[in-house]
C-alpha cells in the first residue's frame, strides 16, 4: 500500500517537476535563487583560477550576493574553448558567469574566428592588473632593457622570449617591444604562465614576458628588467623601472586586467546588481589580505570603468595587430 | 632532520583529526571516476581559507596522497581507474579481482603504495636542492623526449599484438590534436560542435574505461543467471604483505620510476604507473604473464604512482614550478598563505613546511592503514552487486563524473561515443590503455616539438639543438632500447604463433580493415586541410597509422582465407535493450534534467536486465533506484555543487 502511495506521488512530483521548467525564467527580484558559477577558461592552479577563488569566496555574505559563487574551470586552447563555450552556450539568467582576461580575450576575438568579441559580453566589475615584466635568466648578461635592446639590434631574430601563449599580455608586451625598439625578437608561446617561466628559470630562452606577481615570487632566482606599465609597481616592486624610463615607449596595454562578465542579453536589473555586489565584495577585507598574502596586485574597477577600458584596449588592439 | 624539531606540530590532535578525515574521504573520492587528484585538490582550497596555514596545507596534501591510491579501488574492482595515474594498476589488477583475488590485489596496492610514497617522501625531504636544479635542466627538447620514450612504452602496453598496440598509441595521439592547437591557434578535424574543445583527457579516461565495463556487465547479467561479479578467496593480510615486500625488484622499479618521473616538471603522475609497468614487466623473466593477474603489474604500478607525490611538490617548493598538474593547484594552496615557493620556505615559513611535509609522511600511514582496513569489505561488497544493478550504478556515476569536470554536456556525449566505439575495438582486440596515453602524451609531445622548432630555427638548428646535450642522449637511448625490445617480442611472438596455429584468430579480418580504414580517413582529413604548420604533427601521425595499418593487413591477406570461424563477436541482442536505454537517457538529459534522467535511466536498466521481474523485486528496484539517487544527489549538488541543467 505504502508503496504504491510513493509510487504515485513520485510520478506526480516527476510531472509537476516536468510543467515546471518553462517558468523558470527569473525574475531580478529572486536572483540569485542558485549558486552562481564563475566559469574560469584556464586550468586549475594558475594565476587566474588561483585568484578567482579567492576573490569570490564572500559571495555568499547577505551582503554581497547571499548565494555562494562556484569555480568551474573549462581550459583549452589558451582560453579559447571556455570563452566560445561562454558566449555561446551559457545561460543568460546570471547564474552563469565568466571571468576575463584583458587583453587576450580581445586580442584573441581580433585574430581567431571566436564566437566572443567585447560586443557579445558585459563586463561586471575588475578586481586584478597585472602588469608584464621583462625578465631573464639571474646569470644573464643583460642588466636593463638597454641591454638587452641592444643585444638584439646586433642579432636581428635571435633574441627567444617566452610567454604564457598568443595573444595574451605577454604576447601583446612582446610585440609592443618589437615597435617601439625596431627590434625583431622571436617569442615562444608556452603552454601557460608557469611553463614560460620555467623555460627562463633553465635558461632554454634568453628572455621572457611574465605575470608581474609571479616574477615577484621568484626572487633572486631571475631579473626583472622592466614593468610594462604606465608606472611602477609600487607595493611589490618599486624598484623595477618603467619601460619608457628606459626610453622605450611602451604603456599599459599589456597590462592583464582580471574580473567578472556576463552574457549580453542578461536582464538590465541583474546586471545592475551584480555591477554594485560585486564591487563590493572585491574590496571585501578578508579578500585583499589574502590577495595581498598571495602576492597578488588589486585593481578594483567599477562596470563603467571596465566598458570604458575595453574600448580602448579594443581600439589600440586592433591598430596594433593589423600588422601582423 | 630538521623535521624532528616539529614533531609537536606534525602530532597534534587537530592535525591528527584532518588527517584521517582527509586520508578517508579522498580514498572515496579517487575511487570515483572523474574526481581525479587534480579536481578533489581544486575544490578543496576555499575550505582551507578558514584554516591556518599547516592545517589547510595538511588538508590538500593528505587528500592528494588519498586520492592517488583510492583511484586503484575502482579500477581493481570494476575496471575503471578513477584517475588517468591507475591505469597501469587495472591492467593485472582487475585480472587478479577476476581470479578471486580482489582483497589480495587491493593489499598489494596499498602496501605498495605505502612504500612508494613514503620513500618518495624521503626524497622530498633530503635531497629537494640538487633536485630542483635536475629539473630545470628539462627544457622543450627533453620534454620532446620524454614524452617519445612514454610513447615507445605504448605497444607494450595490455595489447595482444604490438602492432594493435602501437596502432591504437597512435590513434590516442591524433585524438589529442582535436580542436583548436594552442601553439598555432588553428582549429582541427572539429567535424563535430561537440569536439570544438578537443577531448578532455579525463573524458576519454571514463569514456573509454568505463562504457565497455557498462556493456560487458549487461551482457554478464543476461549471460549468467546469479548476477555477481566475481567469486572471492579469502586472503590474510599477514600473507599479503609478507609476498609484496618480497617482490623487491617490482618495488624498486616502481619507486625509481615514480621519483624520476614526478622530479620533472609538467610530466606528471599520469604516467610514471605506465613508465614503471613497462619496465617490470620488460625486466620480468615471464613478460607473457603480465596483463592476466600478475601481482608485480599492481606493485610496480601503485608504488610509482605515490612515489611521484613527493618528488613533484620539489620543483613546487623550492622554485614554484609545479610538477603535476595537482602540484600546481597545491600551489595555490600555498599562495593563499602567503607561503611563496623558495629557500624562505625551509627558513622564515619552516614550522608550516615542515609539518606540511612530516603529515605527508603520517598521511601515507593512514592511508594504508584506512586501505587496508577497506579492501575487504569494498571487495565483498562489490562482488555482490548484481551485474545489472552496477552496470546501471557505472552508468550514472560516468555521467555525473564526466559533466562535473567541465559542466559540459558535450563532454558527456563525447563520453559515451568514444566508450561505445572503444567497446567494439575492445572486442576486435585494440585496448584502452595504450589511446589513453597517446592522448595525455600528444600535447607534451607536439607543443614541446613546435616550440624547441622555434628555438633551434633561431638558434643552432634543429638537430644539435634535439640531438646533444647529456639528458636528450640518455632519452634517446633508452626510446632505441624500448624499441628495440618491442620488436624482438613481436618477432618472437609471431614465430611462435605460426608455429602454434597457422590461422588467425576471429576478428582479425575485421580488425586489419577498420584500422586500414581509419587510417585512410585521417589521412584525408590532413590532406584536405590546408597544410599549415598545425598538421605537421597530425600528418606524421597520419603516416604511422598508415604503416601499422599496412602491417596488420599483411599479416591477415598470408591467412586470409584460414580464418577461425567464430559466432559474431559483438553481442547485439544481449546489448539492444542497454544501448537504446542509453541513447534515450542522453536524450532526455537535457530536457527532462540530470536527476530525473537518470533515475530513470537507472530502473530501466535493473529493470531490463533482471531475470525476475515480480512485484516484490520491482518494488527493491524502486528502493535502491531512489536510494542511489539521493546519494548522488547528496554528493554531486550538495557536497561538491555541481549545477546541472533542468530542474531535477
Amino acid at each position: 500500500m505504502i508503496f504504491k502511495k510513493i509510487k504515485s506521488s513520485l510520478v506526480t512530483a516527476a510531472v509537476t517537476s516536468l510543467l515546471l521548467i518553462p517558468s523558470t525564467t527569473v525574475l531580478a527580484a529572486d536572483y540569485p535563487s542558485a549558486p552562481i558559477q564563475v566559469a574560469v577558461a584556464y586550468g586549475p592552479g594558475g594565476a587566474t583560477d588561483f585568484q578567482a577563488r579567492i576573490v569570490t569566496m564572500m559571495a555568499g555574505k547577505e551582503k554581497y550576493l547571499n548565494m555562494p559563487m562556484v569555480i568551474f574551470n573549462k581550459p583549452g586552447a589558451g582560453g579559447q574553448k571556455g570563452w566560445n563555450w561562454y558566449a555561446s552556450d551559457a545561460s543568460k539568467d546570471g547564474h552563469q558567469l565568466a571571468a576575463y582576461n584583458v587583453p587576450h580575450f580581445i586580442a584573441q576575438s581580433l585574430k581567431f574566428d571566436t564566437s566572443y568579441n567585447t560586443n557579445n559580453l558585459e563586463p561586471i566589475a575588475n578586481w586584478g592588473a597585472d602588469p608584464a615584466v621583462l625578465i631573464v635568466p639571474a646569470d644573464s648578461p643583460f642588466n636593463s632593457a638597454t641591454d638587452l635592446v641592444a643585444w638584439s639590434k646586433a642579432n636581428p631574430g635571435k633574441l627567444t622570449v617566452s610567454g604564457a601563449g598568443l595573444y595574451v599580455g605577454h604576447h601583446i608586451a612582446s610585440l609592443q617591444l618589437d615597435k617601439a625598439a625596431d627590434i625583431s625578437t622571436s617569442y615562444i608561446p608556452a603552454g601557460g604562465g608557469v611553463a614560460a617561466m620555467k623555460m627562463v628559470l633553465g635558461s632554454q630562452v634568453m628572455a621572457g614576458f611574465n605575470n608581474l606577481s609571479d616574477a615577484y615570487r621568484q626572487g633572486d632566482r631571475i631579473k626583472i628588467l622592466a614593468v610594462a606599465d604606465n608606472q611602477r609597481e609600487e607595493s611589490f616592486l618599486p624598484d623595477v623601472p618603467t619601460f619608457k624610463e628606459q626610453g622605450i615607449e611602451i604603456d599599459d596595454s599589456s597590462v592583464n586586467f582580471r574580473g567578472i562578465m556576463a552574457r549580453k542579453g542578461t536582464s538590465p536589473e541583474v546586471i545592475e546588481f551584480l555591477a554594485e555586489r560585486v564591487h563590493l565584495m572585491f574590496q571585501d577585507a578578508k579578500v585583499a589580505g589574502k590577495m595581498k598574502a598571495g602576492g597578488s596586485p588589486m585593481r578594483i574597477m567599477t562596470r563603467a570603468e571596465v566598458k570604458q577600458m575595453w574600448v580602448e584596449r579594443q581600439a589600440y588592439l586592433t591598430e596594433l595587430l593589423s600588422d601582423l | 632532520m630538521e623535521i624532528l624539531d616539529y614533531m609537536g606540530s606534525i602530532f597534534s590532535v587537530s592535525n591528527l583529526t584532518v588527517l584521517i578525515l582527509a586520508t578517508a574521504a579522498g580514498l572515496i573520492l579517487g575511487a570515483l571516476p572523474g574526481l581525479s587528484p587534480t579536481m578533489a585538490v581544486a575544490l578543496l582550497i576555499p575550505f582551507t581559507f578558514q584554516m591556518d596555514a599547516a592545517t589547510g596545507l595538511v588538508l590538500l596534501g593528505a587528500v592528494y596522497t588519498a586520492t592517488v591510491a583510492g583511484g586503484a579501488i575502482s579500477g581493481i574492482l570494476v575496471n575503471i581507474p578513477g584517475a588517468p595515474a591507475n591505469i597501469a594498476t587495472v591492467l593485472d589488477g582487475h585480472p587478479m579481482a577476476k581470479q578471486g583475488k580482489a582483497t589480495q590485489a587491493l593489499h598489494f596496492c596499498f602496501i605498495s603504495s605505502f612504500v612508494g610514497g613514503i620513500i618518495g617522501v624521503l626524497v622530498l625531504i633530503f635531497f629537494t636542492p640538487p633536485l630542483a636544479q635536475l629539473a630545470l635542466k628539462f627544457g622543450p627538447s627533453e620534454m620532446f623526449w620524454m614524452a617519445i620514450v612514454g610513447v615507445t612504452v605504448i605497444g607494450t602496453l595490455g595489447s595482444k599484438s604490438v602492432i594493435k598496440g602501437l596502432f591504437s598509441g597512435v590513434l590516442g595521439l591524433w585524438i589529442s590534436t582535436i580542436g583548436i592547437s594552442p601553439i598555432f591557434g588553428e582549429s582541427r578535424f572539429v567535424f563535430s560542435d561537440h569536439l570544438t574543445g578537443g577531448v578532455h583527457i579525463v573524458v576519454a579516461l571514463i569514456g573509454l574505461f568505463a562504457v565497455p565495463q557498462i556493456y560487458q556487465l549487461l551482457v554478464t547479467s543476461r549471460q549468467t543467471s546469479s548476477g555477481g561479479l566475481f567469486a572471492m578467496e579469502n586472503s590474510p593480510l599477514w600473507s599479503s604483505i609478507k609476498y609484496n615486500l618480497s617482490r623487491v625488484k617490482a618495488l624498486m622499479i616502481g619507486t625509481i620510476s615514480g621519483v624520476v618521473v614526478g622530479i620533472i616538471p609538467g610530466a606528471g603522475g599520469q604516467i610514471a604507473g605506465l613508465v614503471a609497468y613497462d619496465q617490470v614487466r620488460k625486466f620480468s623473466p615471464d613478460a607473457s604473464k603480465f596483463g592476466k593477474g600478475e601481482p608485480d603489474g599492481v606493485i610496480a604500478a601503485e608504488s610509482a604512482n605515490n612515489a611521484m607525490v613527493g618528488p613533484s611538490l620539489v620543483p613546487l617548493l623550492t622554485l614554484g614550478i609545479p610538477g603535476s598538474p595537482t602540484a600546481a593547484v597545491l600551489l595555490g594552496g600555498l599562495l593563499i598563505n602567503g607561503l611563496f615557493p623558495g629557500p624562505d620556505l625551509f627558513t622564515v615559513h619552516a614550522e608550516v613546511t615542515w609539518t606540511f611535509i612530516g603529515s605527508l609522511l603520517l598521511a601515507q600511514v593512514f592511508m594504508l592503514i584506512i586501505g587496508l582496513t577497506l579492501s575487504r569489505s569494498s571487495s565483498y561488497w562489490v562482488m555482490r552487486v548484481p551485474s545489472q544493478y552496477m552496470a546501471a550504478a557505472v552508468t550514472i556515476l560516468a555521467v555525473f563524473g564526466t559533466y562535473s569536470i567541465q559542466n559540459s554536456y558535450s563532454d558527456v556525449v563525447l563520453m559515451l561515443v568514444l566508450g561505445s566505439l572503444m567497446y567494439l575495438l575492445n572486442k576486435y582486440g585494440f585496448s584502452a590503455a595504450p589511446i589513453v596515453l597517446g592522448i595525455i602524451l600528444g600535447p607534451i609531445a607536439e607543443d614541446n616539438f613546435s616550440m624547441g622548432k622555434m628555438i633551434a630555427d633561431v638558434g643552432e638548428g634543429a638537430i644539435p639543438y634535439f640531438m646533444t646535450g647529456s639528458i636528450n642522449l640518455v632519452l634517446i637511448f633508452v626510446c632505441v632500447v624500448s624499441i628495440g625490445y618491442s620488436v624482438w617480442v613481436e618477432v618472437k611472438q609471431r614465430r611462435q604463433v605460426a608455429h602454434d596455429q597457422k590461422r588467425s584468430a576471429p576478428g582479425t579480418r575485421v580488425a586489419a580493415i577498420g584500422a586500414v580504414a581509419a587510417a585512410v580517413v585521417v589521412m584525408t582529413m590532413v590532406m584536405s586541410a590546408d597544410g599549415s604548420q598545425a598538421y605537421d604533427f597530425p600528418f606524421l601521425l597520419a603516416v604511422l597509422m598508415m604503416v601499422f595499418a599496412g602491417m596488420l593487413l599483411t599479416d591477415v591477406l598470408r591467412m586470409w582465407k584460414r580464418e577461425k570461424s567464430g559466432s559474431g563477436l559483438v553481442e547485439w541482442s544481449d546489448l539492444g535493450a542497454g544501448i537504446a536505454i542509453i541513447v534515450g537517457y542522453l536524450l532526455l538529459l537535457q530536457t527532462a534534467g540530470f536527476y530525473l534522467a537518470s533515475w530513470l535511466a537507472f530502473t530501466a536498466i535493473v529493470v531490463f536486465y533482471s531475470a525476475t521481474k515480480n512485484r516484490q523485486h520491482l518494488t527493491r528496484i524502486l528502493w535502491v533506484s531512489i536510494g542511489f539517487m539521493a546519494a548522488i544527489y547528496g554528493l554531486f549538488n550538495l557536497a561538491l555543487r555541481v549545477v546541472t541543467p533542468g530542474l531535477l
